[in-house]
């Protein structure tokens, strides 16, 4: 079932390929609305800056999976990612929240795909912060594996004995990593949001 | 619990064929605790591949984002709704001394926290290959040999246990663990149990095995923090790794390489 795009799938194809000036645009139509977002809800400029950031980063992310395509226009699928993102940062910081519920102001697709943004933003974190416990030797690894090098340029780049050293060490690298992620108090929160 | 990452990884990859491949299917089906462990390792390669091959469009990304940022969010005044852009443009110039510029440039970067991560594993990859390739396969390439597991045939109920020590000795530590399992008070058993968790990534299961051992005041005790500092150096518990190598007497066979290691560590 696949839907026709929306015309604010410029917004969503100028991220991916970083054009500048129709990023611009983004900024124009809604620095404001994200600014006094914050600004009601216990935040500052700062602040209303790095939300921007980060949630369209949050976007730039979601698009690049395979099966995505903005059906929904861009400014209420923003607002709900931004406005999420932010709850999180109250409620983490044990600041007050005073948002207000706007009932029925998006449709059900924009939630659900907000939803899906700042998961997936929530899980490369959470990801990210584990990588960053591994030993160096496992860092060094891995990343050579997300950058889908194959196990034989590992092999010689790393100078390792043979591939079977290499496919072990994988192994047990990314074991490791497993269990710190699964230890995390907010595993089980996230978990639901990738099993499908 | 124990999975097997070797088998998870093969699966993941593409390479199991065959009745492997059918089996581990069927086992998915059933095996709850297996299925999401395989989901969890799918989505972690998919989420942080995704990250680490677009590194550097995030990069400019954060670029245009931070000076559009500036542009738009630089103004300091309280009420930005009564500007139009043009008079923000100019107030800006006029107030941005209101705030202090080292507050704006330290949340400015931190703005790209998110960043950071990929650009520090960047730097930290690119350190590491250049200077450090040599040093670095040394570091943890000692404990890429197991532990010899040497039981000589026994009849009747060490059968199995000879079954396992074959199983472990070709590497499939999976079909060994569960028998090593059952017998605790083999103190070489449980060396080659820790070994076979170590190999399949259960990190933290071949810690708790090594130091029951390391504790036990048996003769394999300096094996055991031999094997114990290694799975410390997988987590990056530096500390912990140098203290068992220190506990690693003259007379161990392990105490040349626990010393050159030492060494290394520094210290």
């Amino acid at each position: 079932m696949t839907k026709a795009p929306h015309t604010d799938q410029k917004y969503i194809d100028a991220l991916l390929n970083n054009d500048a000036s129709l990023i611009e645009e983004i900024y124009q139509q809604w620095h404001k609305d994200v600014l006094n977002f914050v600004k009601k809800n216990n935040g500052n400029e700062q602040d209303a800056d790095d939300l921007f950031q980060e949630s369209l980063m949050a976007v730039v992310r979601r698009a690049r999976k395979g099966d995505f395509v903005l059906s929904v226009p861009f400014g209420g699928y923003f607002y709900t990612v931004y406005r999420g993102k932010w709850l999180d940062r109250l409620r983490k910081s044990g600041r007050a929240q005073v948002i207000k519920e706007e009932v029925g102001r998006y449709s059900e697709e924009s939630y659900t795909l907000a939803l899906e943004t700042i998961f997936g933003d929530d899980r490369l974190k959470l990801y990210q912060k584990h990588f960053e416990q591994l030993s160096e030797n496992c860092r060094q690894l891995l990343h050579l594996t997300f950058e889908k090098l194959s196990r034989k340029q590992i092999m010689e780049r790393l100078g390792y004995a043979s591939e079977n050293s290499v496919n072990q060490r994988i192994h047990r690298c990314r074991g490791s990593l497993q269990q710190l992620i699964k230890k995390d108090p907010t595993f089980e929160t996230l978990r639901a949001s990738y099993q499908h | 619990m124990n999975f097997d990452y070797k088998q998870i990884d093969q699966y993941i990859q593409g390479k199991l064929e065959g009745e492997a491949l059918a089996n581990f299917e069927a086992k998915l089906l059933t095996d709850k605790a297996l299925a999401e462990e395989v989901a969890l390792y799918k989505d972690v390669e998919m989420t942080l591949t995704s990250a680490y091959t677009h590194e550097e469009e995030d990069a400019a990304l954060a670029q245009t984002f931070g000076q559009l940022g500036k542009k738009y969010f630089g103004n300091q005044t309280a009420t930005i709704q009564e500007a139009d852009s043009a008079k923000v443009k100019q107030d800006h110039t006029k107030v941005v001394r209101l705030k202090p510029t080292k507050e704006r440039t330290t949340k400015q970067s931190s703005g790209l926290w998110w960043l950071r991560p990929a650009i520090g594993l960047a730097v930290a990859a690119l350190i590491a290959l250049l200077i450090f390739q040599p040093w670095q396969a040394d570091f943890i390439q000692p404990f890429d040999t197991p532990y010899q597991l040497a039981m000589t045939e026994r009849s009747g109920s060490e059968e199995e246990l000879i079954t396992a020590q074959k199983a472990y000795k070709s590497g499939d530590y999976a079909e060994a663990l569960p028998i090593f399992e059952k017998h605790p008070n083999k103190v070489e058993v449980q060396l080659a149990k820790g070994n076979a968790q170590y190999y399949l990534g259960n990190i933290d299961a071949a810690i708790n095995t090594f130091e029951q051992i390391a504790n036990g005041g048996s003769v394999y005790t300096s094996t055991a923090n031999w094997y114990l500092a290694g799975a410390y150096l997988e987590q990056n518990q530096t500390e912990k790794a140098k203290a068992a190598l220190a506990l690693i007497p003259t007379s161990s066979e392990h105490y040349e390489a626990a010393q050159k290691l030492l060494r290394k560590l520094g210290n």
